[in-house]
C-alpha cells in the first residue's frame, strides 16, 4: 500500500487511512496515479478508470483555483465598499450640518430627508432624592 | 453610526438613513430647485449612492460565485475520496503483503 502512497494503521489491523485534508488528498492521488502511470499495462489498477480519477483531480484543482480567484475578487470589492460607504456618510454628514445651521429648516424636517433628529439635555445638573 | 450635533441637537447617519437621504433626493426635482445646502449637491450624493448599490451588488454576487467554486470543490473532492477507498479497498483484497 506504501508503494500507492496510503497509509496503514498496523496496530488497527491493517486500517488504511484515507487524509480528510485536502492537500493530503491531492498529494495521495498524485502518488495513485503516478504509480498507475509508472506501471503501465502491468497496472493493478488498470481495471479502474483512471483517466476519470485524474480529470476530477484536475476539475478539483481547476475549482479551488476559481474559488480563490472569486475570493480574491470579492475581497477587493468590498474594499471599495466600504470606500465608497465611507464617502457618502461623510457626505451625508455634511449635508445634515447644513441643514442643521440653516434656520430656515426646523429640525423636525430633516426626518424627512431621512435624518434622525434627537434632542439632548447639556446640562449636568441631576436631581436627588431627599 | 456617526452622530452630528448643533446647539443641542444631534443627527444620526446609518445605512438606512443614507438610503432615505438619496430617496429623498431623488424625489426632489433638483434642476428647478436646488436643494438647501452648497458643500455636497443632490447629483454628488445619488451618484455615489447608485454607485455604492452597485458596488454591494457586485460585492454579493462575488461572495456567492466563491461558495458556487467551493461547493463544486467539495463535490469533487468526495468524488476523489470514494475512488481512493475503491482504490485502496481493491488493492488489499488483492494484494496479501498490501503494507
Amino acid at each position: 500500500m506504501g508503494l500507492y502512497g496510503y497509509e496503514v494503521i498496523h496496530s488497527s489491523n491493517g486500517i488504511i487511512k484515507i487524509p480528510g485534508n485536502n492537500v493530503l488528498l491531492d498529494e495521495l492521488c498524485v502518488i495513485v496515479l503516478d504509480k498507475h502511470a509508472a506501471d503501465g499495462a502491468n497496472s493493478l489498477l488498470n481495471v479502474f478508470d483512471m483517466v476519470r480519477l485524474q480529470a476530477n483531480l484536475d476539475a478539483k484543482r481547476q475549482a479551488e483555483l476559481d474559488e480563490e480567484q472569486a475570493s480574491l475578487d470579492w475581497r477587493l470589492v468590498a474594499i471599495e465598499k466600504r470606500k465608497e460607504l465611507k464617502a457618502l456618510t461623510k457626505m451625508m454628514n455634511l449635508i445634515g450640518k447644513e441643514m442643521l445651521k440653516n434656520p430656515n429648516i426646523p429640525p423636525r424636517d430633516l426626518e424627512t430627508w431621512g435624518f434622525i433628529v434627537t434632542e439632548y439635555n447639556q446640562s449636568n445638573n441631576t436631581d436627588t432624592a431627599a | 453610526m456617526e452622530v452630528l450635533s448643533h446647539l443641542g441637537r444631534k443627527v444620526l447617519s446609518t445605512e438606512t438613513q443614507l438610503k432615505k437621504l438619496n430617496s429623498a433626493i431623488l424625489a426632489t426635482d433638483v434642476a428647478n430647485s436646488p436643494l438647501p445646502w452648497g458643500l455636497v449637491t443632490g447629483i454628488d450624493f445619488t451618484d455615489k449612492h447608485a454607485n455604492y448599490l452597485g458596488l454591494k451588488a457586485t460585492h454579493i454576487q462575488g461572495k456567492q460565485l466563491a461558495q458556487m467554486h467551493t461547493q463544486h470543490k467539495y463535490a469533487y473532492v468526495k468524488v476523489i475520496r470514494k475512488e481512493l477507498q475503491d482504490i485502496a479497498q481493491y488493492i488489499k483484497v488483492n494484494k496479501l503483503t498490501f503494507y
